[in-house]
C-alpha cells in the first residue's frame, strides 16, 4: 500500500473506532466523540489513512437542507485486515489497549 | 451556512471556520469543508469552539504544507491554471525548484550584506553618479549629525560639515561644531571651495575668529583675501594673464583685499589644514565604513586652496612695486618685499598637498626670484644676479623633475589599476543586469501562471532559462565583483586605520577617478556609441532570426535517383 503510517495511540484508537461497525460509514464528529480526539488531531490521522490507501471517504448524498454535505469515512476491506493486525500487535506489546467494553 | 447557532460562542466558531475554509488551499480544502460540515451537529457552544479551533490548526498545517509543496516546484508551477497545453515549443517550466532558486539568490544576497559587499556597492554606485552625493548620503550624514548632537561630539559635526554637499546646511553643522569646540574654527576655511555656493557675506565672523586663533598662518589671510573678493582682478587675469592691466587692477584694488594679501605674504607660516582635514575624514570614515567614498575623498580633493589668479596678481604687483623701489634706490625694501614673496612660494611648495597647490608655490617662487634677478641686474649687482639665475635654473630642474615624477606615478597608478577597475565595473553591471533579468523572468513566470499565461513560446523558454541559469550566474558575477573590489577595500581600510602620506591619499583619489572612468555606461552617453550599440544589437537580432530560419527549414524530401534502365521501365509501366 501507500505510505507507511506511524501508529500512535491516537491512530490505534481511531482504527479501533472505525472497526466498531466496520462496513458502516462514520462521520468525523462521531469518531471524535468515540475516541476523545480533538478535530485538530483526528483529521490529520484520517488524511494520512486516506493517503496510505486504507481509508475510503464519501460525501453525504442527500444532505439536510440548509446544511453542507457531511464527509463519511470507513476502512477498506484490506484496511480492516491491516487495522486488526496492527491493533492485535499493539495489544500484544501492551503499547495500546482497547477502550473499556471492547476486546 | 444556515445552521442555526444560538450562542455567541457558537456563532464565532462557525464564522471563523467558514472564513478559514474560504482561505484553505484548494488541494486540501475538502478536509476543511468536512470539519465545517460537522459543526451543524455540535450543539454545545464550547465544544463547537474547540472543534473550530482544531479546524484552524488543521488549516495552518495545510497552509504550511502547501507552501512547502509550492516552494519545491519550479517557478510558475503550482497554480491551477499553470498547466500548459501539450506540444508547445521550448521549455515550459524551469528545471530547478523555487527553493533551489531562492537558496542561490539568498546566498548572493548574503554576499551583498557582508561589509565588503556593502562597501563595494556604495562605492560603485557613487562612481556611477560621478561621486556626487545622493539623497541617501545626505540622510546618512543627517543621521550622524543627530547622533553627534546627542553625544555633543564636535569632531563628528565637523566631519559632517566638511562632507555635506549643500552649503547652507553644511554651514549650520560647522557652526554647531565650532560652538562645541572653538578650536575647530579652521573647518570654515576648508569647506569654502568644496561647497561651491558658499555665502561669503557671512564669513566675517568666522574669519575674525580664525585669524585670532591662527594669526601667523598665511593660508588664513589668503582665504580672507578671497572672501574680500576682487572679481575685477580675476576677470582681467583670466583674459590677459599677468599683464600690466592685471597689475594695474591689483594696484587699484580695494584696501581690504590688498591688506589681507599683504598679511598673507608677511605671515611666517603656511598651513592649509590638509593634515587636520585628512585626520577628521579618516575618523569619520572609520565610524561608518559604508559611507560613500565620494563624500570623504572628494571633500578632501576639492578643499580650499590659495586662489592662483589672485595670488599671481598680488605677486606681480609686489614685483612691480619692488622694482620701482629698487629704481628709486630703496633696494633693502625691495629685497624684503621680494623675499616675502619667495618665502611664501617655498612654503606653499613644501606644504602643498596636491601637485596643483605645489605648482602655485613654485610659480610664486619663480616670480620672486625673477623679480630679484631684474632688481640686481638693474642695479648692476651681477654676482647676486648670477646667484639668483643659478637658483632659478635649479628650481626649473626641480619643477621638471616633480612634474615628471608625478606624471610617471599617476600613469603607473592609472595603468596598474585600470583592469581592476574594469573588472569591478563589468562585474557590477553584469550583476545588476542579471538581477533585473532574474526578477523579470520570475515575475513573468509566477504572475503569468497566476493570470493564465498559457503560451509556451520563445518568451517562456527564455524566462525558464534565465530562471535556471541566472541565479548561478548572478552568484558568480557577484563573487567576481567582490573579489575584484578587494584591493580597493584594502586601500580604503589602510586609509581608515592609519595615517597615510599625502602621496598615498592622492593615490586613493586617482583610483577612485579611474574606477569612475571605467564605467562602460559612461561611454553610452555619447551618440556615436549609442548608434554603435544599437547597430550591434540589431545585427545580432538579424543573425539570430536568420539562423533560426535556416535551422527550422522543412527537410527537403529525398530524391530517389534511378538508373536509366529502371527509369525507362518505370515510364513504360
Amino acid at each position: 500500500m501507500g505510505i507507511r503510517l506511524r501508529l500512535s495511540k491516537q491512530t490505534l484508537a481511531l482504527l479501533d473506532a472505525l472497526l466498531v461497525h466496520p462496513t458502516q460509514w462514520h462521520h468525523g464528529y462521531a469518531l471524535s466523540q468515540h475516541t476523545g480526539l480533538a478535530s485538530g488531531t483526528l483529521y490529520p490521522i484520517l488524511m494520512r489513512l486516506e493517503k496510505s490507501g486504507w481509508l475510503e471517504t464519501r460525501w453525504e448524498e442527500a444532505p439536510v437542507p440548509g446544511r453542507p454535505p457531511r464527509h463519511f469515512y470507513r476502512l477498506k476491506r484490506e484496511g480492516r485486515e491491516w487495522a486488526r493486525e496492527e491493533l492485535g500487535a499493539a495489544q500484544e506489546t501492551k503499547f495500546w489497549k482497547p477502550a473499556q467494553g471492547r476486546v | 451556512m444556515t445552521v442555526p447557532q444560538s450562542s455567541l460562542l457558537s456563532r464565532v466558531a462557525l464564522t471563523s471556520m467558514d472564513l478559514v475554509v474560504r482561505l484553505w488551499p484548494e488541494s486540501s480544502r475538502r478536509w476543511g469543508q468536512a470539519v465545517l460540515a460537522e459543526m451543524g451537529e455540535i450543539s454545545e457552544p464550547r465544544a463547537a469552539l474547540s472543534w473550530a479551533a482544531g479546524g484552524i490548526l488543521l488549516f495552518i498545517r495545510a497552509v504550511v504544507e502547501h507552501i512547502f509543496e509550492w516552494i519545491s516546484l519550479p517557478a510558475g508551477k503550482g497554480f491551477p491554471n499553470a498547466a500548459l497545453p501539450a506540444g508547445g515549443s521550448g521549455r515550459q517550466f524551469p528545471k530547478h525548484s523555487r527553493l533551489a532558486t531562492a537558496a542561490v539568490l539568498l546566498a548572493t544576497a548574503v554576499l551583498f550584506f557582508l561589509p565588503i559587499g556593502r562597501e563595494a556597492t556604495v562605492t560603485v554606485k557613487a562612481s556611477w553618479r560621478g561621486y556626487v552625493a545622493s539623497d541617501s548620503d545626505r540622510r546618512n550624514l543627517e543621521k550622524r549629525a543627530a547622533q553627534a548632537e546627542k553625544e555633543k561630539d564636535a569632531r563628528e559635526f565637523a566631519f559632517v560639515a566638511l562632507s555635506y554637499p549643500d552649503p547652507g546646511r553644511a554651514a549650520q553643522f560647522a557652526d554647531r561644531a565650532v560652538a562645541l569646540d572653538p578650536e575647530l574654527v579652521w573647518i570654515y576655511a576648508c569647506r569654502s571651495r568644496y561647497q561651491g555656493g558658499e555665502d561669503w557675506t557671512n564669513s566675517a565672523g568666522w574669519l575674525k575668529r580664525l585669524k585670532a586663533s591662527d594669526p601667523d598662518n598665511a593660508f588664513v589671510y589668503l582665504v580672507s583675501a578671497y572672501a574680500a573678493g576682487e572679481p575685477g582682478i580675476e576677470k582681467i587675469e583670466t583674459k590677459h594673464g599677468g599683464t600690466g592691466q592685471a597689475i594695474g587692477a591689483a594696484e587699484t584694488a580695494d584696501g581690504e583685499w590688498a591688506a589681507e594679501m599683504d598679511r598673507a605674504f608677511r605671515a611666517p607660516n603656511y598651513d592649509n589644514y590638509f593634515e587636520r582635514h585628512k585626520e577628521l575624514a579618516r575618523e569619520g570614515w572609520k565610524k561608518t565604513t559604508g559611507l560613500s567614498p565620494g563624500l570623504v575623498a572628494i571633500g578632501l580633493w576639492s578643499r580650499t586652496m590659495p586662489d592662483p589668479v589672485q595670488i599671481r596678481a598680488h605677486a606681480d604687483l609686489r614685483v612691480s612695486q619692488a622694482l620701482r623701489e629698487g629704481a628709486a634706490g630703496n633696494v633693502k625694501e625691495a629685497e624684503t618685499s621680494l623675499g616675502e614673496l619667495t618665502r611664501l612660494g617655498k612654503r606653499i611648495t613644501a606644504v602643498g598637498a596636491t601637485p596643483f597647490e605645489q605648482a602655485i608655490g613654485l610659480g610664486l617662487t619663480r616670480r620672486g626670484l625673477e623679480g630679484f634677478e631684474k632688481l640686481y641686474l638693474t642695479n648692476g649687482q651681477t654676482n647676486e644676479a648670477s646667484e639668483i639665475e643659478a637658483q632659478l635654473q635649479a628650481m626649473e630642474t626641480d619643477t621638471n623633475e616633480r612634474a615628471h615624477s608625478y606624471l610617471g606615478w599617476r600613469s603607473q597608478i592609472v595603468s596598474g589599476f585600470r583592469w581592476r577597475a574594469v573588472a569591478v565595473q563589468a562585474s557590477a553591471i553584469s550583476s545588476l543586469m542579471l538581477a533585473v533579468a532574474i526578477a523579470l523572468s520570475l515575475l513573468a513566470l509566477e504572475a503569468g501562471a497566476a493570470s493564465g499565461w498559457r503560451r509556451s513560446g520563445v518568451g517562456r523558454s527564455i524566462a525558464c532559462r534565465v530562471a535556471d541559469y541566472g541565479p548561478v550566474l548572478f552568484l558568480a558575477a557577484s563573487a567576481v565583483f567582490l573579489w575584484s573590489f578587494q584591493p580597493i577595500a584594502k586601500i580604503f581600510e589602510q586609509y581608515r586605520s592609519a595615517g597615510q602620506s599625502n602621496t598615498e591619499t592622492m593615490g586613493l583619489f586617482w583610483q577612485l577617478f579611474v574606477l569612475g572612468d571605467a564605467n562602460p555606461l559612461l561611454y553610452f552617453y555619447k551618440p556615436y556609441h549609442q548608434w554603435l550599440v544599437g547597430t550591434i544589437v540589431l545585427t545580432a537580432i538579424a543573425l539570430i532570426v536568420l539562423l533560426r530560419g535556416l535551422t527550422r527549414q522543412k527537410p527537403v524530401p529525398k530524391i530517389q535517383w534511378k538508373s536509366g534502365r529502371r527509369r525507362r521501365r518505370a515510364e513504360a509501366n
